[in-house]
């Protein structure tokens, strides 16, 4: 066991806060992992596709790809200082669902040659954002019961039905999308993955859905019989449950940079109770229940953290992520809903203030002079919200846990008569 | 609504008061050691003197030896037990068993065991759970095979709260043994007389070293046909107000107990200094002792609104798992800050003036992780209050 | 002990729920949220003919002589419903104030009006760095003359922007004084500030606001006992509002967890969310009578500041706890805008803020056990 990084590591990292210091706007307070804000608001959007664009002349995009689709075939631990980085910063850019765990991953393990020659020189420029078409209004937790038909009719399938809490979906260009090819088959071996290009396809609408934190970030895509050329269907036909699991796993990421962004946070909140002085004209940091939530919080983010990097290594040398990766998602969860927690009571009456998203619209000198740290820890009570949720909800991730460590599953319901 | 007592209320805690003052805690010998719910050690001298005052069938039938007041005095008299820490145990053990005698027994039997229960001199345990029948309560394999002249029982029992000093079993045994019969339709409960021969009950060392519980185990016993508890093979359709006295009434006084227990800890850290401050201006200190204030008041108001339910012949679905899960869960956590709040200290010897305070919480904070599963389990008991109080689906 | 409701206070629940049922479903809360007024003062005027802001009241003013405990059941109703406007701030902090210190002249000014839904009241008490610490309060009454000059800047004054009349809470030279003031006085201005949602929450500046004797409330520097009752009748209030709106999270989350259905079963059959339910039962249930019981202590004028900060203290990680499992139960759905759990979100989490957050009513409690 050796927690020292390398001279390697450490210079790569240097390299990334430097990359970051310079081409992020000034005094960027940092957009969350979940791509929310970038969604929701235009000129973040504009410095997530620039961001993009240096990221690829830097050659970080597609950094352990194969050189023949114009990746780098760099080693993992540098994509995963890449992540970090990225995401301790709040910087966008560094799209999840292409290179976090995403789109190019699945391409890689199960597309064809073909397409990965056609998507991922692409992915690799920057030139493209993703998305994934995952859920559905029956299909949360219970994934395979996904209903969106896909009926193969000569050279195209033909897509009908429709997909929910698609977050990234209005500005994708590519995303897979997990159909129903064979209604006949048991619940999971009916379900194919199927590529479909957004902008570039006829018959998909989409509605936006604002989240209860204000955010419109989000939305219902439906399919009005889309034709998708058969040669976009990812591995094999009613084979894609197996590329399913290999998706979720993928998420392992989510959790993780829940917590290394909910750093920024804690950080945040201690320079504030630094600065910020109570009637007495004695620094809140000074206040000791104040401090002892902080630093409950700071120990339980830091635990977290840690099992974090045990998940990383475990990635790094192979080993089996399944329990780990379920224990971060469920860490990541709940210490960021324990941060804005502490936030929130810190702010006090201060906390209901500040504009929809936070620290991004500091534009009105008279409505928001009143508000603290710009709103952010209302936004973030309002929007960790759903961190115990989506990705897969803390209950079924418990479950999942329970079931590494060797817990037996419940008996499945007699087959009624 | 109306939250204050009346004046004939006060006046009776006042009595209460007055007697607890003339015969402290110490002047009683014990035969087991204080739980954590309240009840205090267990003092046959003390529970007989309870029941020469009366107290024990407060709310009883006059015709039983009782006083017929209502159950809110009963509330009070068991908030002054607890609060004053008298070693009451015995008493508080036979209180859900003599509810169930009144409730489901025959006229003879009422008559057999009531009076001495009722003085104080009959102490019963509750001979229920099995091994293998534990939550799972349905699934208990003692048998009571019904004979000419006696009910002929075999099996085991496990964790029955000190048979060994009590008299008599509230024996669950199965009277119908067709595998084909539903549960509601094969158990009953008989009067176990301790000393019938085939009777041997080996007291079980608990965690904290001491005996408590012990198994019971029965080889061919012959008890008398009179001692069966209402009709046969129905005692599971009265299991539920079984239940209700044990997982109610036992957790009543809980909530006071640990107020008593957080008044001590105040004192505590008012005289109490670490590394030159005061443990009552130490904000860890403070925050966990206000903290334990707060949660134990929001627990004790629900017990005595479901007291006032009871008294109202509401009927109830889910409250009596839902003040077993409330006390059970706030006992857990504030026997922890307890044992925090002493912090090494803790288990520093017993030579100066807190001493018996700290090897108490060091009791508690063990007997404590027994009381969530004691009962029922607070899973079990959660999953009732969502099923029956709830209505939410069973499996 | 009676832990039951009075044959009136049932009457009075059940005209509540019905009346909002049908005045105030979700879609129309939403839509007055995103509204400058943030109410219908034709609705507030419905309210004020069924008898309820003059509810408390004696009869001679046009009221209905109930206690405050009644109101409290009704604000349970409001609460549940989120329903917006000026009621707190009206009854609780405004009329209650003018009918305990006001002279004769200023109750029959004011209170028949008020009970007749006319006009609108609130208090100011909150500064920028003194959140309910009115030893250290900088908004003051100056002295000159035959008239006081108040400034300084209010902070979270809840419905200024719709008040006729703000009670204003002033240093002066021996200590705190209550002024009535007119909102349309020269020197007052409102400002509204983005708060989380259905609540108005403004900033209100007084600038060399001149007044009299005659405005005073209650006389020369007795405001700060007072302002202490305030705090606990709002307190108080505040928990009804939140108790009636976690009832309602309960309700749909049980529906919800019957109606859902994921891997061919109810989701309510499931042992996790069976334990998430009956924790938010337990949660209800003990927030119900610690509400209740300093409600009637309130209601009864029994000392009960021990009582007042158990039940906020407490309602503040309960009320954080229910809604919080409410939405896991729910899952993705209710995140969205569109559903109705993140209004109970919301106001749940205001309301620990306001009338003193946990930490501050901890230290009563602290206090109160002689620590």
């Amino acid at each position: 066991m050796d927690f020292r990084i390398t001279p390697e590591e450490e210079a790569f990292r240097k390299e990334v806060k430097e990359f970051l210091d310079k081409e992020l706007p000034k005094d960027w307070p940092g957009v969350d992992p979940d791509l929310y804000h970038e969604d929701a608001f235009d000129n973040i959007h504009e410095v997530s596709l620039a961001m993009q664009k240096k990221l690829a002349a830097k050659e970080w995009l597609g950094l352990t790809w194969p050189k023949k689709y114009g990746g780098h075939e760099q080693p993992l631990w540098k994509q995963i200082i890449l992540e970090e980085e990225m995401t301790y910063r709040g910087s966008p850019g560094l799209d999840p669902y292409q290179f976090v765990g995403g789109m190019g991953d699945l391409l890689l393990d199960f597309g064809t040659e073909a397409q990965r020659m056609k998507y991922l020189p692409m992915m690799v420029r920057g030139e493209i954002k993703g998305a994934t078409g995952m859920s559905e209004p029956n299909a949360g937790s219970d994934l395979a019961n996904i209903q969106l038909k896909a009926e193969l009719q000569g050279d195209y399938f033909i897509l009908n039905g429709q997909k929910t809490w698609q977050s990234a979906a209005h500005k994708a260009d590519l995303e897979p999308v997990y159909v129903r090819t064979d209604p006949n088959l048991l619940k999971h071996r009916g379900i194919s993955i199927i590529l479909v290009e957004l902008k570039k396809t006829p018959g998909i609408t989409m509605r936006p859905l604002e989240m209860m934190s204000g955010l419109k970030a989000f939305n219902e895509v439906f399919y009005d019989n889309v034709k998708v050329p058969k040669e976009n269907l990812l591995g094999e036909i009613n084979g894609g449950w197996k590329i399913v699991m290999a998706a979720l796993s993928h998420e392992r990421a989510y959790g993780v940079m829940l917590l290394i962004n909910i750093r920024r946070d804690i950080d945040l909140l201690v320079e504030y109770c630094k600065e910020t002085k109570d009637v007495d004209g004695v620094p809140l940091s000074k206040n000791k229940m104040i401090r002892n939530r902080l630093a409950d919080v700071a120990i339980q983010q830091e635990i977290a953290r840690n099992v974090g990097y045990k998940l990383n290594h475990l990635a790094l040398t192979g080993g089996n992520v399944v329990s780990t990766a379920n224990t971060v998602k469920i860490l990541g969860g709940v210490t960021t809903q324990r941060v804005a927690q502490v936030g929130m009571q810190i702010m006090g009456m201060y906390g209901q203030l500040g504009p929809v998203g936070g620290n991004w619209r500091q534009t009105d000198p008279v409505k928001d002079k009143w508000t603290r740290l710009g709103g952010r820890m209302k936004h973030l009570y309002l929007s960790t919200v759903c961190n115990t949720i989506a990705a897969g909800t803390t209950e079924v991730a418990r479950n999942a846990a329970a079931g590494a460590l060797g817990c037996p599953r419940e008996p499945k319901p007699a087959p009624k008569k | 609504m109306e939250f204050g007592f009346t004046p004939e209320q006060e006046a009776w805690r006042r009595e209460i008061q007055d007697f607890l003052k003339d015969n402290p805690p110490e002047k009683f010998p014990t035969q087991s050691g204080e739980d954590s719910w309240g009840h205090g050690a267990f003092s046959k001298e003390f529970v007989r003197l309870l029941g020469q005052k009366g107290w024990i069938p407060l709310t009883w039938p006059k015709k039983y030896g009782g006083s017929e007041r209502p159950n809110t005095d009963l509330m009070i008299l068991f908030e002054e037990l607890a609060w004053a820490r008298v070693p009451w145990a015995a008493g508080a053990i036979c209180w859900s068993m003599a509810n169930t005698i009144l409730d489901m027994g025959s006229e003879e039997l009422k008559q057999e065991f009531l009076p001495g229960v009722g003085r104080g001199e009959t102490i019963l345990w509750l001979a229920m759970s099995e091994p293998d029948a534990g939550s799972d309560l349905l699934a208990l394999r003692t048998t009571a095979i019904e004979q000419d002249d006696c009910f002929l029982v075999n099996g085991q029992k496990v964790w029955s709260s000190l048979a060994h000093i009590s008299d008599y079993g509230f024996l669950f045994c199965r009277t119908n043994v067709d595998p084909k019969a539903p549960s509601w339709n094969a158990i009953s409960i008989l009067m176990l007389d301790k000393k019938l021969p085939g009777v041997t009950v080996q007291p079980m060392v608990s965690m904290l070293g001491d005996y408590f519980h012990t198994e019971v185990f029965l080889d061919n016993v012959r008890v008398p046909k009179r001692h069966l508890l209402g009709k046969k093979n129905e005692a599971v359709i009265h299991l539920n107000k079984t239940l209700e006295f044990d997982r109610f009434w036992a957790r009543f006084p809980k909530p006071r107990f640990c107020q008593r227990i957080t008044h001590d800890l105040v004192q505590y850290a008012k005289e109490t200094r670490r590394d030159g401050t005061l443990l009552s201006q130490d904000p860890g200190v403070r925050t966990k002792l206000v903290e334990s204030a707060i949660e134990i008041e929001a627990c004790r108001q629900v017990l005595w609104s479901i007291g006032w339910k009871i008294d109202k012949k509401i009927p109830l679905t889910y409250e009596a798992s839902a003040a077993k899960v409330l006390a059970d869960d706030m006992g857990l956590r504030f026997f922890d800050r307890g044992m925090q709040i002493l912090g090494p200290y803790a288990y520093m010897g017993e030579a100066d003036k807190w001493g018996a305070l700290r090897k108490n919480l060091r009791r508690w904070f063990l007997w404590t992780a027994g009381d969530s599963l004691a009962g029922g389990t607070s899973e079990i008991a959660r999953n009732t209050m969502a099923t029956t109080g709830l209505k939410l689906p069973r499996k | 002990m009676d832990f039951g409701l009075s044959e009136q206070q049932e009457m009075l629940r059940k005209t509540a729920r019905d009346f909002f049922k049908t005045e105030l479903p979700k879609t129309l809360v939403k839509e007055l949220a995103k509204e400058p007024k943030g109410y219908r003062p034709e609705m507030w005027k419905k309210m004020a003919d069924l008898g309820w802001v003059g509810l408390v009241l004696p009869e001679q003013y046009g009221g209905s002589d109930a206690s405050f405990l009644d109101l409290t059941i009704l604000m349970e109703e409001m609460g549940r419903a989120c329903a917006p406007g000026p009621f707190l701030s009206t009854v609780v902090l405004g009329a209650l104030t003018v009918l305990e210190l006001g002279t004769e002249e200023q109750k029959k000014a004011i209170l028949p009006k008020l009970a007749k839904g006319e006009i609108v009241l609130t208090m100011a008490i909150a500064e920028p760095h003194a959140i309910y610490k009115p030893d250290f309060f900088e908004v003051e009454a100056k002295h000159a003359a035959h008239h006081y000059t108040v400034s300084g800047t209010k902070l979270f004054v809840t419905d200024a922007h719709v008040a006729d009349y703000i009670v204003v809470a002033t240093k002066t030279k021996g200590g705190v004084t209550l002024f009535l003031v007119d909102a349309k006085s020269p020197g007052v201005t409102c400002t509204l500030l983005p708060a989380m949602f259905g609540e108005r929450q403004c900033e209100v500046k007084f600038d060399g606001v001149k007044l009299t004797r005659s405005d005073m409330l209650g006389g020369l520097n007795r405001g700060k006992d007072y302002l202490e009752r305030v705090m606990h009748r709002a307190a108080v209030a505040k928990c009804s509002e939140v108790l009636g709106g976690l009832e309602y999270v309960l309700e749909i989350s049980v529906q919800y967890a019957k109606d859902r259905v994921a891997f061919g079963k109810p989701i309510g059959t499931y042992q996790a969310i069976q334990h998430h339910c009956a924790n938010m039962l337990n949660d209800l249930d003990s927030c119900r009578c610690m509400t209740r019981r300093a409600a009637w202590m309130v209601s009864e004028d029994l000392p009960c500041a021990l009582e007042v900060s158990l039940a906020k203290a407490w309602m503040g990680q309960a009320s954080r706890r229910i809604t919080a499992l409410g939405h896991e139960i729910h899952g993705a759905m209710a995140f969205q805008h569109d559903h109705d759990m993140h209004l109970f979100t919301k106001q749940a989490v205001v309301a620990e803020a306001s009338f003193g957050s946990s930490a501050y009513h901890g230290e009563v409690v602290a206090k109160e056990l002689g620590l």
